[in-house]
């Protein structure tokens, strides 16, 4: 039942070994090359993904949360869902945090603030991470796609799709985190067997206990991939 | 079950009418059929907005300092440093705290702290960071008050006296008896006597307990996550001594609640006093540290069962004292004493039967009703008891219960259920699950075996509820419920109901809920599995009124009397006579109408007065144990659940699948250890609490619908919120000993517990 201590200091079940930092370069030659607006009283700015060419640059709301005494902020750049963001944090605040209050992207939940449920699962360069232990300024420069990066404007995700046919979920809070890591595993596994499955998940907690419904869903979505 | 007698009583109508009985599922268009849940969109993709996600403009966020003695006066406390921190914009204390009253005890924080975990301080301040860097620059001093952890060291004599009553709650054992159990004792062949302990569980819900509260002139408005937005508005406006009607709760979803979130707690109370204070909403959620404490929790127990059979298996005399523990304050202490339930009073025929149900105060955390409170405990104990028993006389345990069945319900002046499925499930369960085969075991170190247990919930007593529906001007219906989504999908059957009785497809019915200024009193708060047996009945009677209403309407377009309008029905939405000679579409009635809209109410027609109404089932599992390091795997699992009818099969055996894992993590895994000498917990955390994991799951864990229809209200439902975890524990540990032949008898049953017992029985320290 319990999982090994050590665990919570390995990565998320889900993440396969894989190459990290690629994209970090590639991102910040693209920020060169776009010259970053500075938005006028936020610490926050966001342009649309530089694959569509997008003329208009969408701005974002930012709250701009005050510093802690005597820390310093650091810059950082993240691409979220396709989106590029320049912002300042204090360093100590978490990835979980900055997405959820600077970003507003609430679908990723914080449960336990210490890698332990999962809810806060996001996907990192191509790898789950627990985004409440990630340190924003560690996500500097990296790829993230969030629950809220999942569907394609109004099309859903297969694994979204299986999630409501099979009610996959109950009061929904770990839910976001436990898609995540679903995609994530399809990703690299499109055809996963029962056991792969549930140790994909081992890392999200449902005290709802909707296990079952869930573990039917990702090889509903298997199906249609 | 078909041709059961639904009284009229329940079917009350509008405008003296009467309710259609319905029928079988099969027969109907919404009810009872599988349907995804209303906001699966929004919980998919992550736009679902919970409490926690709620961010306002100026908001503030807050932390609370909690105590880490068990007993204690505050000596001295200095925030001096905590408020100087830029940032900081309030600090509450004792001190400077205006006097709410918040549980019998007095003041919302207090000069003395009683348990581990107790709020003494909080912070408002302009980010989280900030807030808890305030909380570590408070300074406090403790004089340590005499204190007790353990319910047995509080029962003793010179123990430290917690309550004026002394340490049992209320100064006495809660008693029930009916004949004469010494009596029926000596009749007996064979008297057998054990005791049985289970642990602490906590909620763990997923999203942490808090609320968003902003406090100005216009009154108070709570972002919350709770079970009921009318109970915590209602406690809110007592405590805070404000109009009910400038006080305003929203919540539309709960991320988890299993009884914890119901009633205003120290938190709300906290953030309201913080915003009314720093004139800002205030943002309080605990951390999970702090949650096991303050979200409360189920009580461990510790409990003697014993009894007279005959040699034929007649249960004669039975005999069940519990002890449970409690917190130091009366709030939450009646949950101490309910493990003696309705499965020791009303599951078998027992003609001597004696109950006696202490709560003991301790210097611990206070409980809150944890998914089905009291017949969990009760069960887990006495349905391991029960196989025990049929083992002495050489009966299957299966064929036990069977023997010893109750046709009425004894406890209360032997009334008729309004339904009991029991014996359904039973056998429906047995045959699927194939009870009395066992299959190998995988190694030679695993030992297999299966195990039953018997379920029971209380069903819901007479409550009062209303609800609205709304014919929209398209045509489209609009439930109108005062209650909040926990996640089982209330509100998803509530338009079930609607579309049924409105004859309207599903996709036109929708609902609006969760927030108590803009919804009727559908129900204080969802707990005890109420929210579908309560609410519903008040939603089919607004759904009713509307339809009536609808049908009057029609009837002024058609040219049809007034008095003739019984000859309309409605189906897939459109209104005929009965020869079909004339129709027309609720949306083309409701275009007509335009803004005057037709606004059906309902509310609930009161139960049955001579009908007892419980909730039953059977749970059958297999194990495989590995006896080399203790390991339990739990390999399969059968439930069949007599709620009444299953108003959304799909919904309900989320429910079951999820009920049953909760209590295969109580019989198995989770466990509050706490330091007996000072009443600190070491594992309040969620890697150490111990709930189940993917890995833990079993494969087949199967939900079984026996098809009853219930007599006591309009839509034949009792509930099913909290049963499925009632029979777990008791039949995971009987299904334990079968496969080992050692009986465990304190959950959870660890690998631990489990290798010692194998240990003492090899040593023949132990028998059985
Ligand atoms: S919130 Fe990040 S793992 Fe629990
Ligand atoms: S659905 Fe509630 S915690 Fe998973």
């Amino acid at each position: 039942m319990r999982k090994n201590i050590d665990d919570t200091l390995k990565p998320h079940p889900a993440v396969k070994s894989s190459e990290e930092g690629s994209l970090s370069q590639g991102l910040a030659a693209r920020f060169s090359r776009r010259g970053f607006l500075k938005g006028l009283g936020s610490s926050v700015i966001v342009t649309a993904a530089a694959s569509t060419g997008l003329v208009s640059t969408p701005k974002v709301e930012a709250y701009v949360p005050p510093v802690g005494e005597g820390l310093q902020t650091r810059a950082l750049r993240l691409k979220v869902n396709g989106l590029l963001y320049r912002l300042e944090v204090e360093p100590r605040r978490s990835l979980a945090d900055v997405l959820r209050k600077e970003l507003g992207l609430t679908g990723t939940k914080i449960s336990c603030n210490r890698a332990e449920c999962g809810a806060c699962t996001v996907i990192m360069n191509g790898k789950t991470v627990y985004s409440c232990t990630t340190l924003a300024v560690r996500a500097n420069g990296k790829e993230i796609t969030t629950v809220e990066g999942l569907a394609q404007g109004n099309k859903l995700h297969p694994i979204q799709e299986a999630f409501i046919e099979s009610d996959a979920y109950q009061c929904g809070f770990c839910t976001p985190g436990v898609l995540v890591a679903c995609k994530a595993l399809l990703d690299r596994n499109p055809r996963p067997t029962r056991a792969e499955i549930k140790l994909a998940l081992s890392g999200n907690l449902c005290r709802c206990a909707a296990y079952n419904h869930i573990f039917a869903a990702v090889e509903a979505a298997a199906k249609k991939l | 079950m078909a041709n059961v007698k639904i009284p009229d009583s329940v079917l009350v109508g509008p405008e003296g009418t009467k309710l259609k009985a319905w029928g079988s599922s099969k027969e109907l268009s919404a009810v009872g059929k599988p349907r995804p849940k209303i906001g699966a969109q929004e919980k998919v993709t992550g736009s679902a907005i919970y409490a926690y996600d709620v961010q306002l403009p100026r908001m503030l966020y807050a932390a609370v300092l909690s105590s880490d003695r068990a007993h204690a006066r505050i000596a001295a406390l200095d925030t001096r440093k905590a408020e100087a921190l830029p940032g900081v914009r309030a600090v509450l204390t004792y001190k400077n705290i205006e006097p709410v009253k918040w549980e019998q005890e007095g003041n919302i924080l207090r000069d003395t702290v009683g348990y581990v975990g107790e709020p003494v301080a909080a912070v408002a301040a302009e980010t989280e960071e900030i807030a808890y860097d305030a909380i570590h620059l408070i300074a406090v001093k403790y004089d340590p008050l005499p204190s007790v952890i353990e319910p047995l060291d509080a029962m003793k004599p010179g123990a430290p006296q917690l309550q004026k009553a002394g340490n049992v709650w209320q100064g006495k054992p809660v008693i029930y008896k009916r004949g004469d159990v010494e009596k029926g004792l000596k009749e007996a062949d064979i008297v057998y006597e054990q005791t049985y302990t289970t642990s602490v569980q906590h909620h763990t819900t997923m999203e942490l307990h808090g609320c968003v509260v902003q406090w100005d002139r216009d009154g108070l408005t709570v972002w919350d996550s709770a079970q009921g937005v009318n109970q915590v508005r209602d406690q809110l406006a007592s405590r805070f001594n404000l109009p009910v009607n400038k006080v305003r709760v929203i919540c539309k979803y709960v991320g988890g609640g299993f009884g914890s979130k119901n009633s205003a707690k120290h938190y709300h109370g906290l953030a309201a006093l913080l915003s009314k204070r720093t004139g800002r909403p205030v943002k309080l959620f605990n951390t999970r540290e702090d949650e096991f404490p303050v979200s409360r929790h189920r009580p461990k127990t510790i409990q003697t069962l014993k009894a007279g059979v005959k040699k034929d298996g007649t249960l004669v005399a039975l005999y069940h004292k519990a002890i449970g523990q409690c917190g130091p304050y009366l709030d939450g202490a009646a949950l101490g004493a309910r493990a003696t339930g309705d499965g020791t009073k009303s599951l078998y025929l027992c003609p001597n039967l004696m109950t006696e149900a202490y709560s003991v105060h301790t210097n611990t955390p206070l409980l809150a009703p944890t998914r089905g409170p009291g017949d969990t405990e009760n069960l887990f104990a006495l349905e391991q008891f029960i196989d025990e028993l049929a083992e002495k006389v050489g009966i299957n345990p299966l064929e036990f219960r069977k023997k010893n069945y109750a046709e009425v319900d004894q406890p209360h002046d032997n009334h008729h259920y309004s339904s009991k499925g029991l014996d359904r499930c039973y056998d429906m369960a047995a045959k699927a699950f194939g009870w009395g085969q066992k299959a190998k075991a995988s190694a030679p170190h695993k030992k297999r075996g299966i195990g039953m247990s018997s379920l029971i919930w209380h069903g819901n007593r007479t409550e009062k509820s209303q609800a609205g529906v709304i014919i929209q001007p398209d045509g489209t219906a609009e439930v109108v419920a005062g209650i909040a989504s926990l996640g089982v999908g209330a509100e998803t059957i509530f338009t079930q109901i609607a579309a049924e009785e409105l004859g309207m497809k599903m996709e036109s019915v929708g609902i609006r809920w969760g927030d108590s200024s803009s919804t009727p009193y559908t129900i204080n708060t969802s707990s005890g599995s109420r929210t579908t047996a309560i609410a519903g009945p008040a939603v089919r009677a607004a759904a009713a009124d509307a339809r009536h209403k609808l049908l009057k309407a029609a009837a002024r377009l058609l040219g049809i009397k007034p008095t003739e309008i019984a000859t309309l029905s409605i189906k897939d939405g459109v209104i005929s006579t009965g020869d079909q000679s004339k129709k027309i579409s609720v949306a083309e009635v409701a275009r007509k109408q335009g803004r005057e809209l037709i606004i059906g109410t309902g509310h609930r027609p009161p139960n049955p007065e001579d009908m007892a109404i419980e909730i039953f089932g059977a749970q059958f599992v297999e194990v495989e144990v590995d006896e080399q390091i203790g390991e339990v795997k739990v390999l399969r699992a059968v439930t069949a659940i007599d709620c009444g009818r299953w108003i959304n099969p799909l919904l309900a055996e989320s429910q079951i699948q999820g009920g049953f894992i909760q209590g295969m993590g109580m019989a198995l895994s989770e466990e509050r250890i706490m330091d007996s000498r000072n009443g600190i917990q070491l594992n309040a955390n969620l890697h150490e609490y111990g709930m189940p994991t993917s890995l833990d799951v079993p494969d087949t864990n199967l939900a079984l619908d026996p098809e009853v229809i219930d007599a006591s209200n309009n839509i034949n439902a009792k509930g099913l919120g909290e049963p499925p975890l009632v029979g777990a524990g008791a039949a995971i540990a009987n299904a334990i000993y079968n496969a080992t032949d050692i009986r465990v008898r304190d959950y959870p049953i660890t690998p631990n517990r489990i290798v010692q017992a194998l240990k003492e029985r090899s040593s023949g320290t132990r028998q059985g």
